[in-house]
């Protein structure tokens, strides 16, 4: 049932899915570019200086990212199950309903992981190429949080479209706004440093309330 | 299943509702009061200050507010307000450009006169922030070692940065992004004849080239020795300093100063700070009564004639006058006016239980925290908790339930907004 599952999804999201990585890909080689261009028109000396001392964050670009990604996902996997209830047949399989919309947020999380890949990648690549190590710590810590909002865009758009509601709908809209937007709050680099792991928190709480809204709309609670 | 769903749910909103309700009440209701200004006058031998005044206006201030808003009061310890004029003249050391606008300077104070030179050659702030202490604050631990003789007017950014690993003082290349062995080598090797163990403690300089010269850096070894090492001519110049191991030295912070009197401000393990004479590296402890490095910002204003340092926390202002020998001539405490509660306050206090906090409130880490509003909460509580029932028990469709009535007990107008949301009390 799970390998059913996983090729359900993946047929379903895999074109739009190409299209939220390629538009990752996208910003990656924005970032790549406008690094090189900061060492094209200064002196690295001076570069470094501004990046390690004060704090100027040259992939400025990946902030908004995951959320997009995140959002983006949730919508093409969940907005099709909710057109003409969909879902609702794969509620009947024999399994608990939190079992199967596990498998689905399995497929959705693996493949949003598979879109932020290259910008961490491209992140590592830019930094260890340009700068020195140190400088990738700073970055990983400072960045973690954005990945966090993308994954809280996805659980948070899974929130919303799995309700049945539309009141409720607008409520968790609030929460899944209100998630994400923990993690995009005004911040210097490495700042987070030693408190990513309390970050974590509200997504593990995220990821099982969706369980409600789906439990709502199989047994058709819609007040 | 269904039941862990919801109670993470209601956990989810309650937090949610915590983080972002007070912050929002903050932002529309709290206004952001700066810091009392602090100062001991030279003039009349006590301390004055500069602050914002919340809630009623006194009459004395109004008086004395002629050219500037009545909101904005200068004081003295002794109570007494004094216009803004007054205030300057006071301090004439600070506002010595507008003593002579004014006509004022030279100054004779204690006998002595003093003209604009023999001020701006004495004048001097040292500064240091709990937040750029070592460890207090995020920091990426690979910092550039200036040339101290640069041959020229301007300093200038050499091509390398460098890093203190388990064994070596590492030279990176800025250029080539790569480590610079024969650098590396120069220093690690001038370090150990000097007596250092590795690794270190704590890097310390002023790592900028907008100083009038460079002092090179203070590092601390593992057996808390302090060396001072410099780059002079691209050759190491190490030297290891006598003050003692048993101090711990913590965090140096150093300001290149035209006098050359001091190297800047040592910070111990206990708290005590130190002043670092220039040349022998003589330490001069100052008499910092009450101070945190951790909590608090500290400021060091010297004149011609007094040293102040000047410390504070969120809440209160301290600030100790020393003579030129920095031997403490006077003490003054006193709680800000920006702690005063304020019917905002009280409204707040009232109205939240309890805040989340999930951001850096100011601090230089992210600070996750969990505030409790005390005793005025309990009637949030209560009015939430009646408002729950009286609700429930006039709408058919709700029924009170007792978990209903736990949550909204325990978690205010936090419960209320989580059984909007999740639903479970229809």
């Amino acid at each position: 049932m799970i390998r059913a599952i996983f090729l359900k999804e993946f047929y379903k999201i895999r074109w739009l899915w190409v299209m939220v990585f390629l538009v990752n890909i996208g910003v990656c080689i924005h970032v790549f570019l406008t690094t090189r261009r900061l060492f094209i028109l200064d002196h690295p000396e001076i570069v470094w200086y501004r990046v390690l001392h004060l704090g100027q964050i040259h992939y400025g670009a990946f902030k908004y990212l995951p959320l997009l990604s995140g959002g983006i996902l949730a919508i093409i996997q969940y907005l099709p199950e909710m057109w003409q209830q969909h879902l609702r047949l794969g509620l009947h399989l024999p399994a608990p309903p939190h079992r199967l919309i596990l498998i689905h947020m399995g497929v959705g999380l693996t493949a949003l992981g598979l879109a932020m890949l290259p910008d961490m990648m491209t992140l590592s690549g830019v930094i260890l190429c340009f700068f020195p190590l140190e400088a990738l710590q700073t970055a990983v810590v400072t960045v973690l949080p954005w990945f966090f909002a993308g994954i809280a865009a996805y659980l948070g758009g899974a929130l919303v479209l799995l309700e049945p509601d539309l009141k409720r709908k607008s409520y968790n809209l609030i929460v899944a706004a209100g998630t994400a937007g923990l993690y995009l709050q005004p911040a210097e680099p490495g700042q987070y440093a030693g408190t990513i792991i309390l970050m974590v928190l509200p997504l593990g709480l995220m990821i099982l309330s969706v369980f409600l809204p789906v439990y709502r709309f199989r047994y058709r609670r819609t007040t | 299943m269904k039941k862990l769903a919801t109670i993470n749910f209601l956990i989810l909103i309650v937090f949610l509702s915590a983080v972002y309700l007070p912050m929002v009440y903050e932002k529309i209701w709290f206004d952001e009061i700066e810091k009392t200004h602090l100062f001991y006058s030279p003039v009349t031998k006590e301390f004055i200050f500069k602050e914002r005044i919340v809630g009623k206006i006194p009459p004395g201030v109004r008086e004395k507010a002629e050219d500037h808003h009545a909101q904005i009061c200068y004081q003295k310890s002794c109570g007494n307000f004094i216009s803004r004029l007054e205030f300057e003249k006071l301090l004439p050391f600070i506002f010595y450009k507008n003593m002579e606008i004014w006509g004022l300077l030279p100054l004779e104070i204690n006998g002595q006169k003093f003209d604009k030179q023999t001020i701006k050659e004495n004048r001097r702030v040292l500064e240091l922030s709990s937040r750029h202490i070592t460890g207090n604050g995020p920091e990426t631990p690979v910092w550039p070692l200036l040339e101290s003789n640069p041959g020229q007017a301007r300093l200038v950014f050499p091509d390398d940065r460098f890093r203190l690993t388990d064994t070596a003082m590492e030279f990176i290349n800025a250029d080539l992004n790569k480590v610079d062995p024969k650098l590396t080598d120069q220093f690690t090797r001038a370090l150990r004849r000097e007596g250092f163990v590795f690794p270190s403690r704590s890097v310390n300089g002023k790592f900028t080239i907008l100083k009038p010269f460079d002092e090179g850096v203070f590092i601390v070894d593992d057996q808390f020795s302090v060396f001072h090492v410099k780059r002079e001519d691209g050759t190491p110049n190490v030297v290891k300093t006598p003050i003692p191991q048993t101090l711990k030295t913590r965090y140096i912070k150093v300001s290149e100063n035209k006098t050359r009197k001091f190297y800047g401000l040592l910070l111990d393990q206990s708290g005590g700070v130190h002043l670092m004479l220039h040349g022998g590296y003589g330490l001069v402890p100052l008499p910092l009564k009450g101070y945190d490095p951790d909590t608090m910002d500290l400021k060091l204003i010297s004149n011609p004639l007094y040293n102040t340092a000047v410390y504070s926390d969120e809440t209160r202002i301290y600030a100790v006058a020393m003579d030129n020998n920095f031997a403490l001539l006077s003490f003054f405490s006193r709680a800000m006016s920006r702690q005063k509660i304020t019917p905002a306050k009280q409204v707040y206090a009232a109205i939240f239980p309890f805040v989340f906090h999930f951001d850096t409130r100011g601090n230089a880490f992210f600070s996750p925290g969990f505030e409790c509003s005390g005793m005025s909460g309990f009637m949030g509580l209560g009015a939430c908790l009646v408002f729950y029932l009286a609700r429930a028990g006039l709408s058919s469709r709700k029924k009170i339930s007792p978990f209903a009535v736990l949550l909204v007990a325990v978690t205010g107008i936090y419960g209320l907004i989580a059984l909007q949301f999740s639903g479970i009390e229809n």
